[in-house]
């Protein structure tokens, strides 16, 4: 376990390094955006990973209430922290490549905003667990938070598209972006790294509810 | 007694508790008339802006008394009480169901009025189809509300919680009220996407929540 | 905003948010090794105890 997760990271670094350099260093300027292009390569995959870990949380949720194993509760827990850390991260990277692009930090961008609902359901999530009454009982609850949020996520999404779009035009239109390949390539190893390093995050957070779960339980015995 | 009437029998309990001191509609009327006030003056009462701030009105309303049926047993410690009858709880969840649709039926039936007469809406003729839409609307905010409120009961500071949980889960229920309220008064086409939208929530979380109602409600 | 200084803002922003996350984990995990240790039976040890 602790192997495969030391593995996992190293992978993670060594591929994080090489999207790096590619990302800043190799990678062309694009033809329109110019060198801001560049904060897509850790935006994109942030939003990318956040929602992984929304598809974990359900996955892991379900599992749990049908299962009723402490693990897949471990790994739900695990996810939606990660969930609403990686939200906010592609959050604040959305602002910082709207504001210079889009000349503003915020739009009303159906992204943005399902991305940003995303992160208070999940911040709802992770209160549930910290006010409930008991661990099991928070346990529960939250699967129950979890499946529910999720399951909205394309509702939310879509009705927010068609919100913005279907009555109005938006002001400012993100234009279909043609990617050169060597960008693509740039993006692709950055979207890797990202996943592989969302794994390993989940690995640790895994063992550390684990061992926490385990210390409370000897807690309570002794 | 089949599931059907035991269903019905718990929302006319809870109908009935409320019609004897009407303190949740009160709560939620009060509230409601303020947001539509306030908007109304700050934003400007044109008839384009009713569908809007009837929306934010009933959705900010709702989360005063989403909870009060649910959280009524809790007071009076009759939940375990209710909890032991034998059978399924599922009808449990649907008497609560029933009994806060109805809740905020009666609230949008006011809020309706209240923005004809202020805003200048002319909405007389149009009143059936407004309400159809508005209790399509209700009828997705009370299934997730009503597992909410079940939820919350066994978190510490079970009424702040709600808003932060509902608000962002119902909110295509708001987004889609506003634009098909608009198709409705306006004839405007496009009202049938968020028809489909509004009925595919409804659809989905009436089917989910109850299932996930038996997990909240069972004792750990 | 130039470009170095809106890049260099987002890759701060998101590496810092990762790195403070893990360094958090992380030191939760050191600590709950330790109260484990201090806990566990003689022989055990962290991982023998989550094993159970």
């Amino acid at each position: 376990m602790r192997s495969l997760s030391s593995l996992v990271g190293g992978a993670a670094v060594i591929l994080l390094a090489a999207g790096l350099y590619v990302g800043l260093v190799a990678s062309p300027p694009d033809a329109f955006q110019g060198d801001y292009v560049r904060i897509m390569y850790v935006h994109v995959p942030s939003a990318f990973v956040a929602y992984l870990a929304v598809g974990t949380v359900f996955v892991a949720s379900i599992l749990y209430l049908w299962r009723g194993r402490e693990v897949y509760d471990h790994v739900a827990h695990s996810a939606g922290e990660l969930a609403a850390l990686f939200t906010a991260l592609a959050l604040a990277g959305g602002m910082i490549w709207g504001k210079p692009v889009w000349g503003t930090w915020w739009t009303w961008d159906a992204r943005l905003v399902t991305t940003a609902i995303l992160f208070l359901i999940f911040a709802g999530y992770l209160l549930v667990r910290e006010l409930a009454e008991d661990r099991r009982r928070g346990a529960r609850l939250a699967a129950v938070i979890g499946i529910i949020g999720a399951l909205d996520v394309p509702i939310i999404h879509y009705s927010v598209v068609w919100f913005r779009t279907l009555h109005q035009p938006a002001s400012i239109v993100r234009g279909d972006i043609k990617m050169a390949p060597p960008m693509v390539t740039a993006l692709m190893i950055n979207l890797l790294a990202f996943a592989l390093l969302y794994l390993y995050l989940l690995l640790q957070r895994v063992r550390l509810e684990r061992l926490e779960a385990a210390g409370a339980a000897a807690g309570a015995e002794s | 007694m089949s599931a059907w009437r035991r269903t019905v029998a718990l929302a006319r309990k809870d109908l009935l508790l409320e019609w004897r001191g009407r303190e949740t509609i009160t709560a939620m009327a009060v509230l409601a008339l303020l947001v539509v006030l306030l908007l109304g003056f700050v934003l400007g009462a044109e008839p384009p802006r009713a569908p809007a701030i009837l929306w934010v009105a009933l959705a900010l309303a709702a989360m005063l008394g989403v909870a009060r049926p649910t959280q009524a047993e809790v007071e009076q410690q009759a939940l375990e009480t209710l909890l032991l009858y034998p059978g399924s709880r599922e009808h449990l969840y649907w008497g609560k169901w029933a009994a806060l649709t109805v809740l905020l039926t009666v609230l949008l039936a006011l809020l309706l009025v209240t923005l004809g007469v202020l805003f200048n809406v002319d909405l007389w003729a149009k009143l059936p189809a407004l309400f159809g839409v508005g209790v399509l609307g209700i009828a997705g905010l009370s299934a997730v509300g009503t597992l909410f409120a079940a939820l919350v009961i066994h978190v510490r500071g079970r009424e702040l919680l709600m808003p932060l949980l509902l608000l962002p889960v119902a909110l295509p229920v708001v987004l889609g009220g506003v634009r098909l309220t608009e198709a409705v008064l306006t004839d405007a086409p496009g009202g049938g996407l968020w028809f489909g939208m509004l009925a595919v929530f409804d659809i989905l979380f009436l089917l989910v929540a109850p299932i996930l109602y038996e997990v909240v409600m069972e004792e750990a | 905003m130039t470009p170095a200084v809106a890049i260099a803002l987002a890759y701060t922003v998101v590496g810092a948010g990762i790195l403070i996350y893990l360094q958090r984990v992380r030191r939760r995990l050191r600590k709950a090794e330790a109260d484990l240790r201090a806990q566990g039976e003689p022989s055990g040890s962290a991982e023998a105890l989550t094993v159970r």
